[in-house]
């Protein structure tokens, strides 16, 4: 499943695509000694990453 | 010069280092002899030492970083910026405050209250004012219990479709529901409103659950629920399940999980999240139900997600946020059931902004612009904070309630750091 968004803990952090922490190799060339376990992001989250509230309120997403 | 990134954290894991960049959200190990490599404080000329490589990859990476910069003005402009130029209009729409549920921990009064055709004009006129500024609108129905005036989503999901297909911008839309008037007929109506993501609450395996999540009569609703969630994914709605974690349903969560397996519900069908389980008011004392504190529940979150990954759910990203919550942004607004803008979906007690009928805000409240202002490092804890990227200064609704705002990633940041690394 693709841009599988996941909402972490408390009310107000942020839900990426779960697939980046699965990732691992697939960001920058690591030189040796180092493993790409999740990649940066270029930017933060913004649109439809984010989760709403902390009580029952769901999540949209814009992708 | 450079320096380590002061949002960097590094954890020994055996003969190797795991470093965790909250500023970007890279995650890495690093064997024993590069981890020397970033084993400095303060400034230093580690151009002689580190191969170009390396050092192109930390920097490029943002684990090291001139030592003349102060990483916090990367955090600010990024907060500033989204938060001002948000391309999306995000309206919350509390249809009415009636539930057909008493959930035991719930802090809404259950009011019989609903929207009328005149309040929803003034939210929509006031959506109309704004829409042309923004490329698409995100709509959520939230309640209450929404489906219990599907007529008013009807209604109102239909002016605001026309009014974004007339002005050419994109609509996207969600329902936070309780599951229980959810059948085949409602979910293809649903559908035809353009709704595509819907959100259900599983509290535990049924017996946990049905002692939290009840009818008036104290009747437990759990199958009902897993029936709706099943509906939901036979009728392709995108569906997170919510499990609000508290003390009395933590040891039935392995069995949750092992039932929504058994039931065909598993990582491919349904987004599985968590939330901490919180006392906000109006619900009657129950022993033992909730956390002492945040710093408690993030150990039991840190439990809850290896059981998750062991049932094959996508575990959350530790990733920075723009802003630490959408509530927070001018770009996103609740309209309750009397048509006025309130805070966010628990902060419904009092109006951010009253609107006159033409949809305009006739009073912004003190409270509104002060949500709006909030800079997360106004707060020294916060500046000081190693995990601000990760959280943007918390949840400004808890902070003004005199709770802790802080997220549970800042006392559990090693384990579930860890846990994602494994």
């Amino acid at each position: 499943m693709s841009n599988q968004l996941s909402p972490l803990g408390n009310c107000c952090n942020g839900q990426v695509p779960a697939t980046a922490i699965m990732v691992s190799g697939e960001g920058p060339t690591a030189p040796d000694g180092i493993k790409v376990l999740s990649p940066a992001f270029v930017r933060a989250q913004e649109d439809g990453a984010q989760p709403l509230g902390n009580c029952c309120n769901g999540t949209v997403s814009t992708a | 010069m450079y320096k380590v990134n002061k949002y960097v954290s590094q954890y020994r894991d055996e003969s190797d280092t795991i470093v965790f960049n909250a500023l970007t959200g890279g995650l890495y190990k690093f064997n024993s002899y590069t981890a020397k490599m970033i084993a400095f404080d303060g400034a230093q000329d580690i151009e002689r030492t580190i191969p170009r490589v390396t050092l192109d990859f930390l920097t490029k990476e943002q684990i090291v970083v001139p030592a003349t910069l102060d990483e916090i003005e990367i955090v600010q402009a990024r907060f500033r910026h989204a938060r001002q130029y948000s391309k999306q209009l995000y309206a919350t729409f509390i249809l009415t405050e009636q539930c057909n549920l008493r959930c035991v921990y719930c802090y809404q009064n259950h009011q019989n209250t609903k929207a009328s055709i005149n309040s929803l004009q003034k939210s929509l006129r006031h959506v109309e004012t704004r829409i042309d500024d923004y490329e698409s609108l995100k709509v959520h129905w939230f309640g209450g219990e929404p489906l219990l005036r599907l007529d008013i989503l009807e209604h109102t999901a239909f002016h605001l479709i026309k009014m974004c297909e007339e002005r050419r911008k994109k609509y996207f839309s969600g329902i936070t529901t309780n599951g229980i008037l959810l059948n085949n007929r409602t979910a293809k109506k649903l559908k035809n409103l353009k709704v595509d993501q819907i959100q259900f609450t599983l509290d535990g395996d049924c017996d946990q659950h049905n002692e939290l999540r009840v009818y008036a009569s104290g009747n437990g609703t759990f199958f009902q629920v897993l029936s709706a969630i099943k509906i939901a994914v036979e009728n392709n709605f995108i569906t997170f399940v919510r499990v609000n974690l508290s003390k009395h349903n933590i040891l039935s969560f392995e069995r949750l999980l092992d039932r929504l397996i058994l039931e065909g519900l598993g990582p491919d069908q349904i987004r599985l999240y968590i939330n901490e389980m919180k006392e906000h008011g109006n619900s009657p004392p129950m022993s033992g139900l909730y956390f002492k504190d945040v710093a408690e529940y993030g150990t039991y979150l840190v439990d809850a997600l290896s059981i998750m990954q062991r049932f094959g759910y996508p575990l959350p990203a530790l990733v920075p946020v723009d802003v630490n919550c959408e509530f927070d942004k001018p770009s996103t607004m609740l309209f309750g059931t009397d048509g006025n803008m309130y805070h966010c979906t628990t902060g419904t007690d009092r109006p951010l902004a009253l609107l006159d009928d033409e949809g305009e805000i006739k009073e912004k409240t003190e409270r509104m612009c002060k949500t709006h202002d909030r800079e997360p490092w106004d707060d020294p804890m916060c500046n000081n904070c190693k995990h601000l990227p990760l959280c943007m200064g918390g949840c400004s609704y808890l902070e003004e309630d005199g709770k802790t705002k802080c997220n549970p990633e800042r006392f559990v940041l090693e384990p579930l750091i860890r846990l994602i690394a494994s």
